[in-house]
């Protein structure tokens, strides 16, 4: 019988997984497949020093602890992947498309360095990335990706990929100058241009952008030394689909109802796998299979980790300090649709046109290249979706595109629907802020309250 | 409707085509002009582009940029919302492939018939051309006196081209004066974020503490006017037009950025360089953070100096300075 779906903390989260290795009847560590990412909670605090996850609360599902289990062994994954002999690809900053296109070859794992601007505040601290990319001239003017450069320079996090691929050109300036920076350490890299887009997207983009995914495919056919024809970039292409299918319902059934089934934080996880899998694709889609399962059980029987009167809310951004989320449901909030920065990642992949084709449309739907406006008609429409009552719109610190979009998507928030939007900047580690966070969420709420209540 | 440009990749030639008058706008660089744009942009835009967005009189302005960095493309954005008009804002690619330089012709072209569109005019080769020739002349003309004028003076020179018609340069070079010889002192290359109006002082600050600025690698230097587009009668001219604003000198954006050095190491062989001054604006990421490698890879003792509008004359900077020149002596 499966405990009803509860917010628990670490040590009650530690307690469950115990339980939940005596209902599989195994030993504790000793996984086989599909379960073999499983780890203890404590292990990944104790062994890894992800100790923020200590101070969070999380999901009490069998299928949130998969979720993150997956997610936090993701760089054991890829030194099993080295040692077995696969070529490693780093995917850099186009946040889901050239990814697919990697894993069209079985024998490469790919993988977004550019995830490690969460490390600093998963080990909270404790792995000295930003000081590091301090001395290296990446100082608190850049956005928290800047740990990513120090991962590559200290490299104790991640293995240092054969093959880097990064995508520049509108998407974001901070990665492009940490990026120029890396084609200093001599790893293979592969530029490939991300161009601005106006409007709608023209013909004559997507066809250059696929002639770029081409020049993406070549360097990743001679890594592996055979082509990546276009029958096996289909095949990738229809996996990346189903994750994308899975995902579109767990947001639709997360985002849609009250209760919330699922907790902020692990839809944001669920969320990110679309970007690369979490380094296995086939064990990504068995992960929200699962997430699934749980989500659609807990809606048929009316179950929720939230208050039903929670307020709904659009966030805008990705959080640096994942403890973030959890303070925003802790004082009665609810996701009600998000805008992560990798809408693209989301939405279905076209498999009924030549397959880089299909990828350079889904690149170009990158919100990051287009205007605020477009990003703001994002924000819209997921309000109008998933009905909500206001808008978070969570700044990263230092990142160049977060410096004026914010006002845009305020003011057209504000002008087409007439909610209320609140604007918050949120660092790695987030902790001598709570208070005013806090201040910040709870008057939020009120203004909704009462919006509610009196129009 | 007045036309505003704010980046040099937006050719100019191709708005006096139409018989636009598309002056560069080249921002004050004061503390009030940045206060005033911040309270338009956020905190978190750089200096330039809050000083940009502060002291233009936005209403009813046509502004035409391109998307070269995250700030400059957003701040177009914001200002076209503020002005009832909008913006024209195309696509600067950053990579350096053939496929790219299409890209970016595409975008004049584009430009072009948006252009066409707003004042009811059609894109000609007879005027385009003879705007070419014109922007060429002056080009040439102000590269000529270029080594006999001092950083401070070559600056305030490329303001002026920047936003004056050609017909009103050609006018003013006809009879331009060299303003003073330029002081002798350690040879100096300046490079980083785009010069300011009232940071003209920052350059005389540099002269006066005994550095000559001999080259200057941003686009308010000498990268603002070493090249031509250099029309024959074959070419097409706005096929030409995109071919030379696409390869001239460029901007520390591209990627990657080895064609950047390349120029400004060349100009440090020229030109008899013995040390750097870097500088840039706040909240500039695509200079700032390149300071480490320019130190390396120009070869030369390099000074990185982040600067504020407020800073162009402070004591903190003007004592960096000094120091820097000192080590020399």
């Amino acid at each position: 019988m499966p405990a009803r779906a509860a917010k628990v903390d670490y040590e009650t989260w530690n307690a469950e997984f115990r339980k939940m290795i005596s209902d599989f009847g195994e030993s504790a560590g000793e996984f086989s497949a599909p379960f073999s990412y499983l780890g203890t909670p404590r292990c990944f605090v104790e062994l890894e020093g992800d100790s923020r996850l200590r101070r969070l609360w999380f999901d009490n599902s069998p299928a949130a602890h998969r979720l993150w289990s997956f997610l936090l062994s993701e760089n054991d994954r890829l030194a099993a992947a080295r040692q077995a002999g696969k070529k490693i690809v780093g995917v850099m900053k186009d946040l889901g498309t050239a990814s697919i296109l990697a894993y069209a070859a079985p024998e490469v794992v790919a993988f977004y360095p550019d995830g490690a601007w969460w490390i600093p505040c998963v080990m909270e601290m404790s792995e000295g990335l930003l000081r590091i990319a301090d001395a290296a001239g990446f100082g608190d003017e850049v956005c928290p990706v800047r740990a990513t450069l120090a991962a590559f320079l200290n490299q104790a996090h991640f293995p240092i990929p054969d093959l880097l691929v990064a995508a520049v050109g509108a998407c974001c300036d901070d990665m492009s100058c940490l990026i120029q920076r890396l084609a200093d350490m001599d790893i293979p890299l592969v530029w490939w241009e991300l161009p601005y887009r106006r409007g709608d997207t023209a013909p004559e983009l997507v066809r250059f952008v696929a002639a770029e995914l081409e020049r993406v495919r070549k360097a990743v056919s001679g890594l592996i030394g055979r082509t990546i024809t276009d029958d096996m970039l289909s095949a990738a292409i229809r996996k990346a689909n189903i994750v994308r299918g899975l995902l579109a319902r767990i947001r639709d059934l997360s985002y849609g109802t009250s209760p919330a089934p699922f907790p902020a934080l692990e839809t944001q996880i669920c969320e990110m796998l679309a970007i690369h899998f979490c380094s296995d694709l086939d064990e990504c889609i068995r992960v929200l299979e699962d997430v699934l399962r749980t989500v659609e059980g807990r809606v048929a029987a009316g179950e929720g980790v939230l208050e039903r009167d929670a307020c709904r809310v659009v966030w805008v951004n990705p959080v640096a300090d994942l403890r973030a989320m959890n303070m925003f449901e802790d004082l009665g909030g609810a996701l009600a649709g998000t805008e992560y920065l990798f809408r693209h990642a989301l939405i279905p992949i076209r498999e009924d046109r030549p397959p880089l084709e299909a990828l350079a449309e889904a690149a170009l739907r990158d919100p990051m290249i287009g205007t605020a406006e477009y990003r703001a008609r994002i924000v819209i429409e997921e309000a109008r979706r998933y009905r909500a009552e206001g808008v978070i719109i969570s700044g990263i610190p230092g990142a160049s595109h977060c410096a004026t979009e914010g006002l845009v998507i305020r003011e057209e928030v504000q002008r087409v629907l007439g909610l209320p939007v609140l604007e918050i900047s949120v660092p790695p580690i987030a902790d001598a802020l709570s208070g005013q966070l806090a201040a910040r969420f709870e008057g939020f709420f009120d203004v909704i309250r009462t919006k509610r209540h009196h129009g | 409707m007045d036309f505003q440009t704010v980046c040099t990749y937006v050719p100019r030639e191709l708005l006096e085509a139409f018989g636009l008058e598309a002056p560069r706008l080249i921002p004050p660089g004061t503390v009030a002009s940045e206060s005033r744009g911040e309270a338009r942009s956020g905190a978190g835009a750089c200096a330039w582009c809050k000083s940009a967005l502060g002291s233009a009189d936005q209403a009813g302005a046509l502004w035409v940029g391109g998307a070269t960095c995250d700030q400059m493309r957003r701040a177009l954005e914001l200002a076209g919302r503020a002005s009832a008009a909008g913006s024209l804002i195309i696509g600067v690619p950053k990579t350096r492939t053939a496929e790219a330089e299409a890209l970016y012709e595409q975008e004049l072209r584009w430009l072009a018939s948006e252009l066409g569109r707003r004042t009811g005019r059609m894109l000609e080769s007879g005027p385009l051309r003879q705007a070419i020739e014109a922007r060429d002349d002056i080009r040439a003309r102000m590269r000529a006196v270029r080594t006999r004028l001092s950083g401070a003076d070559f600056t305030a020179l490329v303001h002026r081209e920047e936003t004056l018609s050609a017909e009103r340069m050609i006018e003013f070079l006809d009879h331009y004066i060299i303003p003073a010889p330029r002081k002798p002192g350690i040879p100096v290359l300046v490079a980083g974020s785009p010069v300011a109006t009232a940071e003209l002082d920052w350059l005389r600050l540099l002269e006066d503490s005994g550095l000559s600025v001999v080259a200057d690698a941003t686009c308010t230097g000498d990268r603002a006017v070493d090249f031509s587009v250099g029309i024959t009668g074959a070419d097409d001219p706005l096929e030409a037009l995109a071919r030379a604003y696409f390869r001239r000198p460029p901007c520390l954006f591209v990627r990657p950025n080895d064609e950047f050095y390349a120029y400004a190491s060349r100009l440090v062989g020229e030109r008899g360089v013995q040390a750097v001054v870097w500088r840039s604006v706040r909240g500039c990421d695509i200079h700032a953070l390149e300071a480490p490698r320019a130190a390396r890879l120009l070869g030369r003792p390099l000074l990185d100096l982040d600067m504020s509008y407020g800073d162009s004359d402070s004591p903190r900077i003007r004592t960096r300075v000094e120091a820097f020149a000192e080590s020399f002596r």
